[in-house]
């Protein structure tokens, strides 16, 4: 019996190899990118939650031609977890991912990272203070995070509503969505002095500045939806929509709104001007440019998505395949 | 969990105390002593019986996870070692499998599952895992599956179990048992104890794939800690009669370490619940009746500092059963059931406290043929709440084509399924949906069985769908619960066991293989791979004692697992060995002391089975179990 045990336990040992290392998430090899356009969409993905599948998608506004996974085919590596924004300074693109806690720092036109920003509490959003001071919000985070982008260090961390989440600058004060209790906090530029706290009705998601710069707030309320404007510290609510949206930009004297169904479109002074069914089933962002309408879909939230294409003759243009759950456009011309 | 802690040791101390009972005058008993949980299953559904801690096989003090894996070769999504566990079985969620103790059901009314890791196995005389045909018989949702625990004070039985163990990543657990007879105004009685006490700090060294050259590290902040305690007592009023209640106090508190690409800090996890059941059976010439009445008070308290979550989810279940079972003829069995349950949930994210009410009810009809040759078996659930209702019907056929001769059996069987909402997917704040729409599902699975006294061979095809799948999605900016997806399974579940005595050798094998092909949809796209859903798993399981010596091995294999719906990611296979050895030591009178040492996962195999949460390597496990029994 003792035999057939050291026997058993040798055998076993001897023959454990693990054939090959593969630990953790496999991904599907990326081919090699040359060349990405000059005139481009690009698109953040934000990937399943925890799984870390977070991409970018690159769109040639003239050749229609879509590259996907192009973080990872230049860098060899995983963008991260739930790319959240993207923005441009410069010729950087500041990519913010969300569950990594980090923001990524690439060259614009090859996509090649330069820099990084770790150490963050789930950032979402960014606004530029002054030079390369950036503050970054934080969802769940109770604070705000002044960021030096020449040093990719941590300047400062300002104590906030529990929620932050978008921001908009607007002169020289910046408006911070707080989410714990639907209000806007405002602060002073560039010591982000807390000037005022402003109550809504409404959950602010979306905002915006108007032709005149007046700053626009937008989100899900009892029955339905919300748009707020701010004229000389006066708060009016400018609309009531009996639907949820899921995305709002102004552009060129319009509003542009996306709900479930359709892309609704209305004039500076909010009457309705336009608007059409679109074909996502899952709307999830929502990207407005001289080139058109483009409406993020994010399908079953599981999947890879797709990029509603329209011009603003309210004609579908093109369907671009996407990774999972598009969310983040930004165009991007050299 | 001091309190918990002190009370799991007094307890302990009591129970290792009791070192022989004297014996009793001897009472003629009825012919059934072991009080039935449920009597109503499908003969002609599949059911899988994975033993008890009094099975030699068994690893002492493998958590019901570790059984469901090892002895059923279901899968688990398990994110680490004392984190949370729930069973993925035939494509369904972790909502889609039900916990039964005592054929009361143990899943949350506000989350749907129940998590496996806090369930102690060595409190439990039997577990069987039912398919979604069966799961019927018992409560709705087991879409899935059904795991059916059973824990019985036992008139015949006078046992006492004290086990201590220890192991690799700072790990220690100590368990009881008692159970000894008794009379009480000269009738059969007894009682039950059991204690549990599980601390574990998880301190296991994994390589790390997100850094270069996959160094090693060292995982902190990933204690687990678990007490269990119950009493159980039973008694015959009567010769007719048979009357048990048990009362279950449960404690554990965890911390959760963030996955590898995840910055934050651990979040903490406490949870309590206090189980009280009491079960009354009346066994009459042809009739038997019995009353079930089942209370729970549980709270789940969840914190994570780094993003200011503080969820404390607390119910209060209230379950009652009423079962008449009537042999009109020795061919024929009706089966009659009752049921109401009320339930009330609250959260700091709910507006209120919510309450619910439930009815149900079972019809079932069992007639035998051609001298039991043709079993013919059918009926109907029926089940109401909250103003949605479900028709289940059910029925089966089992055929024994020779009879006594050979046990062998053919079987097919089918049922309507379904899971209503959950509490949270009704009342969560924000996004919380009252208008949903129960999950249905369609069942069907036809197999052969055959069961001798010492092989055993079970093969099931089977066909499941589910419909108006409850999914949270993003709707302007907010995530809300939507009937959306449609799934469907198919696949084969096989296993076998097989056991021999010879002399003084004792052979116990068995192995489990399950394939699953899952796809899935939502209204307008095309199907798609149903990701975490393995589509091979195998595990098997031997042990041979010669003398006094005992030599076991368990071996578990996960195919690749898809992580994205489009197949462009995935979780590699794994394939895990786990070697033990037990000596007896001391052999005096009823007495029994054993000394024992696993190795698990012995190829040191590293893999992650949720992505990012990576799993130990090898480690040992030595522990000591002194057993007493009459």
């Amino acid at each position: 019996m003792v035999r057939l045990a050291l026997f058993v336990i040798l055998a076993v040992l001897i023959s454990s190899c693990q054939k090959e290392e593969l630990i953790g998430p496999q991904y599907l090899e990326v081919s090699e990118i040359d060349f990405f356009g000059d005139d481009l969409l690009l698109i953040g993905c934000e990937g399943n939650f925890q799984v870390g599948n977070a991409s970018l998608s690159t769109h040639d506004l003239v050749s229609r031609e879509t590259n996907q996974q192009v973080y990872r085919s230049v860098n060899e590596e995983a963008i991260g977890d739930i790319v959240q924004s993207i923005y441009r300074t410069g010729d950087s693109l500041l990519v913010v991912v969300n569950n990594s806690g980090l923001i990524r720092i690439l060259i614009d036109s090859t996509f090649e990272e330069i820099g990084v920003v770790e150490g963050l509490t789930s950032p979402r959003y960014m606004e530029k203070v002054e030079g390369s001071k950036w503050i970054v919000s934080s969802y769940g985070g109770e604070s705000l995070t002044l960021i030096y982008l020449k040093s990719l260090e941590i300047d400062q961390i300002i104590e906030s509503g529990l929620w932050t989440d978008g921001m908009l600058r607007v002169d020289d004060q910046l408006y911070v969505h707080n989410r714990t209790d639907s209000t806007l906090m405002v602060y002073k530029l560039p010591a982000l002095n807390l000037l005022r706290e402003i109550k809504l009705a409404f959950d602010p998601i979306y905002s915006g500045l108007d032709e005149l710069g007046h700053p626009w707030f937008a989100g899900p309320a009892e029955g339905g939806s919300a748009i707020t404007q701010v004229q000389s510290d006066t708060l009016m609510v400018v609309a009531k929509l009996d639907t949820p949206i899921s995305g709002m930009r102004f552009y060129q004297g319009r509003y542009f709104i996306l709900s479930k169904e359709r892309l609704v479109i209305l004039d500076a002074s909010f009457n309705t001007v336009g608007g059409y069914e679109h074909g996502a089933s899952l709307p999830y962002g929502l990207h407005v440019s001289e080139d058109g309408v483009f409406v993020a879909d994010a399908k079953d939230f599981i999947s890879s998505g797709e990029v509603f294409h329209y011009g603003h003759d309210q004609l579908l243009k093109h369907i671009i395949p996407t990774g999972v759950i598009p969310q983040a456009m930004i165009k991007i011309n050299y | 969990m001091k309190r918990n802690f002190f009370l799991s040791i007094t307890l302990l101390t009591v129970c290792g105390a009791i070192l022989k009972v004297s014996a009793q005058d001897t009472i003629e008993l009825r012919p059934f002593t072991l009080l039935d949980t449920i009597v109503v299953k499908l003969a002609s559904s599949y059911e899988q019986d994975l033993g008890s801690i009094r099975d030699e096989s068994v690893p002492p003090m493998a958590s019901l996870s570790e059984l469901l894996q090892v002895r059923g070769g279901v899968s688990l999504k398990q994110y680490g070692p004392g984190l949370l566990a729930t069973p993925t079985y035939r494509g369904g969620d972790a909502n889609h499998t039900q916990v039964t103790w005592n054929g009361m059901t143990l899943n949350s009314p506000m989350l749907g599952t129940m998590d496996l890791s806090t369930v102690p196995l060595f409190q439990m005389d039997g577990v069987s895992l039912l398919s979604s045909v069966n799961s019927g018989l018992y409560t709705s949702g087991g879409m899935g599956s059904l795991i059916a625990m059973d824990q019985v004070a036992q008139y015949n039985t006078t046992e006492a179990h004290l086990l201590i163990g220890t192991s690799s990543f700072g790990n220690h657990n100590v368990a009881t048992r008692v159970n000894f007879p008794l009379t009480m105004f000269s009738r059969p009685a007894a009682i039950l104890l059991n204690a549990d006490v599980q601390q574990m700090e998880n301190n296991f060294s994994f390589k790390d794939p997100t850094l270069d050259e996959n160094p090693i590290r060292v995982m902190r902040g990933a204690s687990f800690s678990r007490s269990n305690n119950s009493f159980g007592f039973a008694v015959m009023p009567s010769d007719r009669w048979d009357v048990q209640v048990i009362y279950w106090q449960s404690q554990m508190d965890r911390s959760i370490p963030s996955s590898l690409i995840e910055p934050l800090d651990s979040a903490i996890q406490i949870d309590q619940a206090h189980r009280l059941i009491g079960v009354a059976k009346y066994q009459g010439d042809k009739t038997q009746v019995s009353v079930r009445s089942f209370y729970e008070t549980n709270s789940n308290h969840y914190i994570d500092p780094s993003i200011g979550v503080d969820n404390d989810n607390r119910f209060e279940a209230w379950r009652n059963l009423v079962e008449m079972i009537h042999h009109s003829t020795q061919w024929h069995r009706w089966v009659v059931r009752a049921g109401f349950d009320r339930i009330s949930g609250s959260s700091q994210n709910y507006a209120q406290v919510h309450q619910l009410n439930q009815i149900n009810g079972l019809i079932s009809n069992n007639i035998n043929v051609l001298r039991r040759m043709i079993r013919v078996e059918g009926g109907v659930r029926f089940d109401h709440q909250l103003g949605l209702s479900a028709v289940l019907p059910f029925g089966g056929l089992r055929v024994s084509p020779f009879g006594e001769a050979m046990p062998l059996d053919l079987k097919l069987s089918g049922a309507l399924t379904n899971r209503f909402p959950t509490l949270n997917e009704r009342y969560w704040v924000p996004g919380g949906n009252d208008d949903l729409s129960p999950e249905r599902g369609r069942t069907l699975e036809g197999g052969i069985e055959y069961a001798s006294d010492r092989l055993t061979f079970q093969t099931a095809f089977y066909w499941n769908t589910y419909s108006d799948r409850i999914r949270w999605l993003p709707s302007g900016g907010l995530f809300s619960p939507v009937n959306i997806d449609f799934v469907k399974t198919s696949g084969v579940d096989i296993n076998t066991s097989y056991t021999l005595e010879l002399g003084q050798v004792y052979l116990d094998l068995g192995s489990a293989y399950r394939y699953c092909n899952a796809k899935g949809r939502d209204e307008q796209e095309d199907f798609y791979t149903l990701a975490f859903v393995p589509e091979h798993a195998f595990s098997a399981f031997g042990s041979v004692r010669i003398r006094s010596s005992t030599l076991r091995v368990d071996v578990q294999s996960m195919s690749q697992r898809f992580i994205t719906n489009d197949e462009d990611a995935y979780l590699p296979a794994y394939h895990l060995v786990d070697i033990g050895w037990q000596q007896e030591v001391l052999r005096r009178g009823d007495n029994l002391l054993t000394l024992g040492c696993w190795t698990r996962n012995a190829l040191d195999w590293q893999y992650q089975n949720m992505p990012w949460r990576p799993m130990p390597g090898r480690s040992i496990h030595l522990q000591i179990q002194w057993e007493w029994s009459d």
